[in-house]
């Protein structure tokens, strides 16, 4: 009965980890926030709505590496900056170029065996995948595989329904496996023009 | 392409992706961790005293909150999980109480009360029919006495009484010994809503088995004696053995011997 309910007790200092971890990366989550937007005042509104997502992941991110917990919290500050950036309107170089009420009545072709072989071997160049995504799609993909959110918090993010998610999501994945194995080496695209166009690069 | 073919397509692209973008967190996370240390060490971002007293108010403040959650979710999981060992518990007995109406008679008949120093044995009042003038005016019968087949060597019969209205009594003294050093007396004493009390000051107490049946024996040292007191199987009573002179194991074999 004891080891029953022992099994339950949550981890305790929650807060004091949560502090230790904006004492330990407030510079790095600043400097990323100021990476997207120039006011300091929102910069600080910023890191303040990053350090709320990460007290409600707190269960997830306690005991992780210190390296991925430094790649997550630079995923949460730009994840909210670009939010952010949504939400008032402005436009910048990485952000969506076509309809998104479109996107999930265009079928999505599934990739051949061959490319995704392609795609697996070049695993090692999937950042040049992801700076050449939309910006709506890499948010996407990284809500989804790092930062661990549920098809109702992306539905939120990107103002969808839920149920949209999934189709969204295949469709990201599929745009980045194609980008990369059709890219070479050199981390450059075969195609640049195609390349440009799905980017919509300024 | 088929739907299951499409399905698998879907599953194999989303591993193959989990795999790739794990691998590209890892490598970021380096980065970033270097980036970290190197603007702790240049001085490059400037943070406000305000915004950051500011913060860790908010941090202190929210994980308040966080924690009344976890505890109010723990409290709940706690409260779930000992409410179904309860149900679970409650379900056996009820099971056993209906599936083996021996052991409800048992239970609701008698049960033990053991304080310091005694422990009173409460018997139920037992179905009482259309009263009836009988001849005997005791309650004790002929059908309520019971036969002891073995006795130590050297112990004979000495006395059998009826004490009251509820007790059979048998005395057994030794040939060699006097009654103060060596006697055995066997009582069955009927139940009809009383309470019979047996004295366990100062006394080793404990449980053995008689007959596949539990039994309290005692030992008390300042009057030098032992004894097992037990209920009868199917009967409203108890049987009672206090003996001086005599080892515990010829104690539990003469109860072991006992016919009702």
């Amino acid at each position: 009965m004891v080891t029953l309910i022992c099994t339950t007790i949550q981890e305790p200092d929650d807060r004091e980890y949560i502090l230790g971890i904006y004492k330990e990366f407030q510079n790095l989550m600043f400097y990323t926030a100021k990476k997207y937007i120039n006011d300091q005042t929102i910069c600080e509104d910023i890191v303040q709505d990053s350090i709320l997502k990460l007290i409600e992941k707190i269960d997830m991110i306690r005991g992780k590496e210190r390296c991925i917990l430094a790649g997550y919290i630079v995923s949460i500050v730009r994840n909210v900056s670009i939010n952010y950036l949504k939400r008032e309107g402005i436009r910048k170089k990485h952000t969506v170029g076509f309809d998104e009420e479109t996107i999930d009545e265009v079928p999505v072709p599934a990739l051949s065996i061959e490319e995704l072989l392609l795609a697996k071997e070049k695993a090692s160049l999937i950042s040049v995948a992801l700076e050449q995504l939309p910006e709506t799609e890499r948010l996407l993909l990284e809500g989804k595989y790092i930062l661990e959110y549920s098809d109702k918090e992306l539905a939120e993010q990107l103002n969808c329904k839920p149920g949209s998610i999934r189709m969204k999501l295949t469709r990201a994945r599929r745009h980045a496996l194609s980008i990369l194995s059709q890219t070479d080496w050199k981390g450059e695209g075969d195609d640049d023009r195609q390349a440009q166009s799905i980017a919509g690069k300024v | 392409m088929t739907g299951r073919r499409n399905q698998l397509q879907e599953k194999y692209e989303d591993a193959l992706f989990a795999l790739m973008m794990d691998d590209y967190f890892r490598e970021t996370g380096q980065h970033a961790l270097d980036e970290n240390e190197r603007l702790k060490e240049s001085n490059e971002i400037e943070i406000s005293q305000n915004i950051d007293k500011r913060i860790r108010n908010q941090i202190k403040r929210l994980s308040h909150v966080t924690s009344r959650k976890h505890r109010g979710k723990s409290i709940a999981v706690i409260a779930k999980r000992v409410g179904i060992v309860l149900c679970a518990a409650v379900i056996l007995t009820m099971t056993a109480f209906a599936g083996f109406p021996d052991l409800k008679t048992n239970l609701m008949n008698l049960y033990l009360e053991v304080a310091d120093g005694y422990m009173d044995f409460h018997f139920s009042e037992s179905d009482i029919s259309d009263t009836t003038e009988t001849e005997s005016t005791s309650d004790v019968t002929s059908e309520d006495d019971f036969v002891v087949t073995w006795l130590p060597d050297g112990f004979y019969e000495s006395e059998k009484n009826y004490m009251e209205d509820f007790i059979v009594e048998y005395k057994y003294l030794s040939e060699s010994l006097p009654e103060e050093e060596a006697c055995i007396a066997v009582t069955k004493i009927l139940g009809d809503g009383s309470t019979f009390s047996i004295d366990t000051e100062d006394s080793e107490v404990r449980n053995v088995m008689v007959n596949n049946t539990d039994a309290i024996f005692t030992r008390k040292k300042v009057f030098n004696n032992i004894s097992l007191t037990w209920r009868i199987e199917g009967e409203n009573a108890l049987m009672r053995i206090v003996a001086w002179g005599i080892s515990e194991e010829d104690l539990i074999k003469i109860a072991e011997s006992i016919q009702a």
